[in-house]
Order: structure tokens, then C-alpha cells, then sequence
């Protein structure tokens, strides 16, 4: 429907156009024949402008006023330069008061923007002082600097005296609507907040000047010297013109703001964005007061950037919430100035990129906590594994060491008891068993050392370490600059590390020194095993040093091999130790 | 001797009560932990204790540290420390404790006549280091050592000294004249940069601290000049 209504208003638009060029040509009145050319080319466009700027509103914001009142001010002013320019009584007059009436539909839209809603009292007080002054002006005009234009019909049948006492009163109340005019403009832009007055600047800004040189004009008329009255008038055809291009200027604005999105999108696209977002948001948004709030979907809740329960502000807070959606799912809010519903494409497109964001950040968040899940496991792993090395260890202990040491203690005692007299065969096969169990018990002890090293845990990594020197097959110079006691963990891991570097020395490297270095460092114990072998070594899948990565790694360390063929091996590790 | 003997492998305990009684030693009590341990020393005043180095309530090294305590209370007291660790640090820990201390492996209870001899000398002041754990120091790779200056056989009598072995029991065992002995060991000691030291317990631990470090009372640098 308004489609069509919209359709028709600017056929209507043209065809008063044509009609404005036809007569303007013919100059049927002396106020046509009066103005140059250039300036009804103005006046054209002017009106023209004002049609174009009422319709682009009407269509961005059918359900309000804004957009209506702007087309029809063009209109209206299109009818008053064709009235005035047609010479019988009637049109004129008609011309006249369209002229006029166009004065107050823009007082009308300038208080009412940008919601089309006179919400105040003064508001609506002011809107009626505007159009009763408007249609007084009518009654009362003479238009006495026009001659040989056609008689204005509404002209009051006074005498001069009493005609020019009301026309001064009629200035005089037309000052006092000017004067509540710019109050109630003034008192938008002091109420509003920044966004508010953002969006609403440049109009507001040219319907005060526009005010102000009416009611210097006026002033004028009155008798104050403020200059040539075509000086004024000159400024109220410039306001005028400024009007509906101020109107589109925020519209392009509005566009333009759209450069601030993509420059949102690549922040966001920069990296983490933790605690940015919400500036970066204001920004974009131009709007400092912008919130956050997260949509925590295990609690199906508002959360803020720190997890606390965030509750989003009601619509009569003078605050407006504009959900977040994500692929169809809700990742947030945002809760901002209700003044940004005039660019509602901006708003739209932060949403996406801060909706893009706080999905992004979700998923962050889901893999730093599935991350950490998967190290506190890993460490709990190796944690459970040294448990059980250790209880093997204890058992092996308790277990078949005591048994075969009773055993060899009870063989001793038979081969004892036997003397002398016994079977060499005999003899001999006890002896056999002796030796036998002595390598058996060799062995287990080798074994039980291996699995969980009884030093280790009671004197410390130095005196594990010179211990593991002691046994190793290649000369090793152990340097240790760590005084205390480290965590159980990271005493176990440096011991592995160094352990299997040894023998790695040893059986691979053919080494003839190693020397092992371990040292405090920043909370982190520094560890360096390097020998003078035959090099080419590394961490291969499923190798000893494989294993002895993993073990560091889920200590939140790391481990490095540096093998070059020829110029020996050099394995180094860090291990965070608190 | 009067002996106590504290270890909770009840049936080591039991053949090393049977082992000792048999080499006519007097085992006054046995226990199983060495909690109760020190009550008991301070009670019977024994010549000698047996403690097995890993024991309730910890199952650390609670045995050593409560050899390490008797010592410290009665000085007169040998105690003898069975291991199933050959770790030189424990051995040398024990016996900066003072003179009367041994440690053996704990196997070592079935080597004809090691446990009776390592007790014996012991309770008379001696010292007993098991032979594993010293030829594990002996043997020990090193870069540089002052122990490649001696010859073989003095690297023998060395390996028995640290044993804790005497002059005499020495000349016995290497089928040595004691003057021959001691002369060896009058090499050893010059050689390995050691002040001689007459006192059994004190050579012992110089040798041993010797062996554990490689290195002499002036360091490696004096040959490097």
C-alpha cells in the first residue's frame, strides 16, 4: 500500500515539477517574473531534494512519521512554488499558504526526529505554536512588496493600523514559537547520549540555523538593525537546501560506519580479542556505553567477560538489547544506547562480526579447557604409572627379594649342614644354585632400581643423579646447582631423562664422556645431557626419548635433541618445578 | 656377642637368628620395626644391631637413620646396616657416623662367613662395606682418576681396605707378609695424595670419600701443573 502511495507522490512529485518549469518559463506572476532563473532552478531542486529525503526515510523507517512529514514538506513546497506562480486569487492564495505550510512541517519534523514522536509536552507544545503561527501568518500577509500579485484571499478586512498592530503581534509570537523551537532542539541534543547525538546532528544543526535566521528576518521586519533582510533570506534558502542534505549526509554516515565494521571484523580476526571485544565493539558502535553480556549455555544464562551472571537491562531502563545469534544459536547480547536503532544496518553488522567474536572466543574457550583437560590427564597418567612402578618396586621388595634372600640363606645353611661329607655332585649342584640365585637377586635388585629408584626419593635428584654416574658405563661429570627438593614429578622425569641419555651415551653414542648439567632456573628446572658420541640421534616414534618427551611435556616442559653426525649429542630439557 | 637384629622379613630374620646363634653369637631380641628399635638399644646395650635399611612405618630408609641415631647415643654400640641398594652415598653416610659401622647387601647374609665377619668387626670398632659397593666406586668411569697411577695388585689391596678389611686380615687374605702390606698400602696412600692415617676407622672413610669423589686431598690440577 505505501508502496503505491509512495509511487504516486512522486509521479505527483514530477508532474509539479513540470508544471514549476511551464509556468516559471511563462512567468504568468511578478513573483516568477521577479526571480531569476538560477534561483527557481534552486527552489526546484530544493523541493525536489526534500521529496527524495522523506521518500529514502519512509522507506527505511515505514512506521514513522519522519519520512511522511519530509515528502510531504517537499510536496508542499513544490505546490507553493507553482501556487505563487499562477495567477487567480485562489491558487495563489492556496501557493501561499502551501509556502507556509511547508515552514511548519519542517518545525514539525525537525522536533519530532529522528523518531517521528513528539514526546514531550513542550514537544507537542512547540509543533502547535508552529503551525498556529504559520496559518496566522497567512491571514494576516500583505504581501505589499508584490505588485499586480493576484489578492490573497485569507487576508483579514482590516484597516492598515489595525492590520499592521497585528501583524507586529503576530512577529512578536512567531519569535516566542521560533524561541521554543530552538529550546526544544537544544534540549534533544543536552538529554541525548553521544550515539543520540551522533545520528541527529547535522539535522538538528541546520534547523537552528534555519530558526535562527527566521527570527533574525524577523527581527529585521521589526525594526532591529541586523543587516539587509536578503542577507537573511539568503541564509534561510541555504538552511533550507541543507535540510534533506544534512538528512542523506547521515545516512551516508550511517554507510559509512559500516568501514568501522570491517575494521571490527579484522580485530577480531587479529586474535584474541579477551577483554577487547567490548572496546572494540564501542568503537565500531560509536557508542562508550556498549555491554557485553556471554550466553553461558550449560547455566542458560547472561554471563559478563569474567563469568559473573550478567541481568540484561529492561526495555524502560533506557537501554536497548539487541541479541546475538550464531548459526541459529544464541552466543551473547549486546546492551547499548536505544539511539542506535537509527542505523539499524550498523548495529546489524556489528552484531555479526561481535556474534562471529564471541563464537570464536566460545570456541577458544572450549579448547584451552579441553586442553587443559587433556594435560592434567596426561600428567595423571604418568603420576599413576610412577604409582605403580612403585608398588612394584615394594612388592618386588617385600616379596621375591626377601623370599630368594631366605632361600639362599636356607641353601647356605643345608650346604653348611652337609660339611664335608656330602655328594660332590651334590656338593656341587648347591653350589650351582647358590651362584644361581645370587644372579637371580643381582638381577631383581638391577630391576627394582630401574623401575623406581629408592635414592631418588629419599635423598633427592644430585645424589640420584651422581648414583646413576656411578653405574654408568661412560665416565659422566655431573654438575647440579638445584639445592632443595623439587616436586616428586619433576625429580622422576630429570632422573628418566638423564637415565636414558646415559645409556643412550653408552650403547648408541659410543661416547667416552657425558656431562650432565641441572640447575634452577626461573621456576623451572634446566637439564643438559650432552656427550662427545658419534651424534645423528632423535626423537622417533616409539624410541625411549619419545617416551621421556611425553613424560616432560606432561610436566608442561619441554624436551630438544640436538644430534649433529659426529659432533656428539646434546639432549635439553626445562621442566616447570613451581 | 650380644646382638639385636631389627628387620620385618620375618623369615630373613629368623635364618639370620638361626646363622648367627650357630656362629655362637647371643641374639638378645629381634624386632620388626624400627620405631621400638632405639627403647630396645638403650634397654639392652647390645654389642651389636642388625637393621635392615628399609622397615615400617616408611619403608624409606628409617633403618639407616636409626643406625645414624644409635650411633649418635652410644657411640660403643656397632651396628651393621643390611641394603638391598648398592649406593655408596648410603655407605659413606653410615660411616661419617663414627667407627663401628658396616653395609652390607642384604644377600650377603648367605656368603660363607660374610655376615659373622662383617658383625665381628663391627662390634669390635672395625668397619664392614660391602665388596659390591666398592668395587661399583672402584670401577666407576671416570674422565681423569688418580686411581689409574696404581698397579693391580695395589688396586686390590685397595678394594679390600675400603672393605674395611685390617693390615693383618689383608696379609691373610692376599697371602701377603704384613710388612709387604703395609708398605702397599704406604703406596696407595701416597699415590692417591692421601695423608696416612692411622686410624683404621679414618682410613676407611678416606679411601671411600676418595673413591666416591676420584679425586685426591689436592685435586687432578696438581699434575696438569
Amino acid at each position: 500500500m505505501s508502496v503505491r502511495i509512495r509511487l504516486c507522490l512522486l509521479v505527483a512529485a514530477m508532474a509539479g515539477a513540470a508544471a514549476f518549469v511551464a509556468l516559471s518559463a511563462e512567468g504568468s506572476t511578478p513573483q516568477a517574473a521577479d526571480t531569476p532563473a538560477a534561483v527557481q532552478a534552486v527552489e526546484l531542486a530544493i523541493a525536489l531534494l526534500y521529496v527524495a529525503a522523506g521518500m529514502l526515510a519512509w522507506s527505511r523507517h515505514p512506521g514513522r512519521l519522519i519520512g511522511r512529514l519530509l515528502t510531504a514538506a517537499g510536496l508542499v513546497l513544490l505546490v507553493g512554488h507553482i501556487g505563487v506562480r499562477v495567477n487567480d486569487g485562489a491558487v495563489f492564495t492556496a501557493g501561499m499558504v502551501a509556502q507556509a505550510l511547508f515552514i511548519a512541517l519542517l518545525a514539525h519534523a525537525a522536533v519530532a526526529y529522528p523518531s517521528g514522536r513528539l514526546s514531550s509536552a513542550f514537544d507537542r507544545a512547540t509543533v502547535g505554536a508552529a503551525y498556529t503561527v504559520i496559518l496566522g501568518e497567512n491571514l494576516l500577509a500583505t504581501l505589499s512588496n508584490c505588485d499586480g500579485c493576484p489578492p490573497n484571499l485569507l487576508l483579514l478586512p482590516l484597516d492598515d493600523g489595525a492590520l499592521d498592530r497585528l501583524t507586529d503581534l503576530q512577529r512578536g509570537l512567531t519569535l516566542v514559537a521560533i524561541g521554543m523551537f530552538m529550546a526544544a532542539l537544544l534540549r534533544h541534543w543536552l538529554g541525548g547520549t553521544a550515539a543520540a547525538r551522533r545520528a541527529v546532528a547535522p539535522v538538528v544543526a541546520t534547523a537552528l540555523v534555519m530558526a535562527m535566521a527566521n527570527a533574525g528576518l524577523l527581527l529585521v521586519a521589526l525594526g532591529v538593525p541586523l543587516g539587509p533582510d536578503w542577507a537573511w533570506w539568503l541564509v534561510i534558502l541555504a538552511a533550507t537546501a541543507a535540510v534533506p542534505i544534512a538528512y542523506l549526509g547521515t545516512r551516508v554516515r550511517s554507510r559509512l560506519a559500516g568501514a568501522g565494521v570491517g575494521r571490527l571484523v579484522v580485530e577480531i580476526g587479529a586474535g584474541p580479542i579477551h577483554g577487547q571485544l567490548r572496546a572494540s565493539l564501542a568503537r565500531a558502535l560509536g557508542d562508550p556505553t556498549v555491554e557485553v553480556a556471554l550466553w553461558a549455555r550449560d547455566t542458560q544464562r547472561y554471563v559478563d567477560g569474567d563469568g559473573r551472571p550478567m541481568t540484561l537491562p529492561a526495555a524502560e531502563d533506557g537501554r536497548a538489547v539487541t541479541v546475538l545469534e550464531q548459526a541459529g544459536e544464541r552466543v551473547g547480547a549486546l546492551v547499548h544506547d536505544p539511539a542506535l536503532a537509527e542505523e539499524p544496518a550498523l548495529v546489524e553488522s556489528v552484531c555479526a562480526a561481535a556474534g562471529l567474536a564471541l563464537e570464536n572466543e566460545r570456541l577458544q574457550a572450549e579448547v584451552r579447557a579441553r586442553l587443559a583437560e587433556v594435560r592434567a590427564s596426561r600428567a595423571r597418567i604418568v603420576e599413576a604409572a610412577d604409582a605403580a612402578r612403585g608398588r612394584v618396586e615394594r612388592n618386588l621388595h617385600d616379596g621375591a627379594q626377601q623370599r630368594l634372600v631366605t632361600l639362599a640363606l636356607a641353601l647356605r645353611m643345608a650346604r653348611d649342614r652337609l660339611g664335608g661329607d656330602a655328594d660332590p655332585a651334590v656338593a656341587g649342584l648347591l653350589a650351582q644354585a647358590s651362584e644361581e640365585l645370587r644372579l637371580a637377586l643381582a638381577e631383581l635388585r638391577e630391576l627394582a632400581c630401574g623401575l623406581h629408584p629408592a635414592i631418588l626419593a629419599e635423598e633427592g635428584l644430585e645424589a640420584a643423579l651422581d648414583s646413576l654416574a656411578e653405574r654408568s658405563a661412560v665416565a659422566v661429570e655431573v654438575s647440579v646447582t638445584t639445592i632443595e627438593r623439587l616436586p616428586p614429578p619433576v625429580e622422576v622425569a630429570a632422573y628418566f631423562v638423564v637415565s636414558e641419555a646415559l645409556a643412550n651415551a653408552a650403547k648408541h653414542a659410543h661416547a667416552s664422556l657425558v656431562t650432565v648439567r641441572a640447575a634452577r632456573h626461573n621456576g623451572r628446572l634446566c637439564l643438559e645431557v650432552a656427550d662427545d658420541g658419534v651424534g645423528g640421534a632423535s626423537i622417533r616414534p616409539r624410541s625411549g626419548l619419545e617416551g621421556l618427551n611425553d613424560r616432560v611435556e606432561a610436566l608442561g616442559g619441554w624436551l630438544h635433541v640436538a644430534s649433529p653426525r659426529g659432533r656428539g649429542t646434546s639432549l635439553t630439557a626445562e621442566i616447570p618445578c613451581g | 656377642m650380644r646382638v639385636i637384629i631389627a628387620d620385618d622379613a620375618v623369615l630373613v630374620r629368623q635364618g639370620v637368628v638361626r646363622l648367627l646363634e650357630d656362629e655362637g653369637f647371643e641374639v638378645i631380641d629381634q624386632l620388626d620395626d624400627a620405631g621400638e628399635l632405639l627403647a630396645r638399644v638403650d634397654q639392652h646395650c647390645p654389642d651389636v644391631v642388625i637393621v635392615d635399611i628399609r622397615m615400617p612405618p616408611t619403608q624409606t630408609v628409617e633403618g639407616l637413620e636409626a643406625a645414624l641415631e644409635i650411633k649418635r647415643r652410644h657411640p660403643g654400640v656397632g651396628v651393621l646396616v643390611l641394603s638391598q641398594h648398592i649406593e655408596s652415598r648410603y655407605a659413606l653416610r653410615l660411616l661419617a657416623g663414627g667407627a663401628g659401622v658396616g653395609y652390607l647387601l642384604k644377600e650377603r647374609v648367605a656368603d660363607a662367613n660374610a655376615l659373622a665377619d662383617a658383625v665381628r668387626r663391627v662390634g669390635d670398632g672395625g668397619s664392614a662395606v660391602d665388596p659390591e659397593v666398592v668395587v661399583r666406586m672402584l670401577e666407576r668411569k671416570r674422565r681423569e682418576t688418580t686411581l689409574d697411577r696404581l698397579s693391580p695388585r695395589e688396586r686390590e689391596v685397595l678394594c679390600l681396605m675400603a672393605q674395611g678389611r685390617s693390615n693383618a686380615a689383608l696379609a691373610q687374605e692376599l697371602f701377603l707378609n704384613p710388612k709387604t702390606v703395609e708398605s702397599h698400602v704406604a703406596s696407595i696412600f701416597t699415590k692417591l695424595d692421601l695423608l696416612p692415617e692411622p686410624d683404621h676407622h679414618r682410613r676407611v672413610l678416606a679411601v671411600l670419600t676418595h673413591l666416591h669423589t676420584g679425586v685426591g686431598r689436592s685435586g687432578m690440577g696438581r699434575d696438569q701443573g
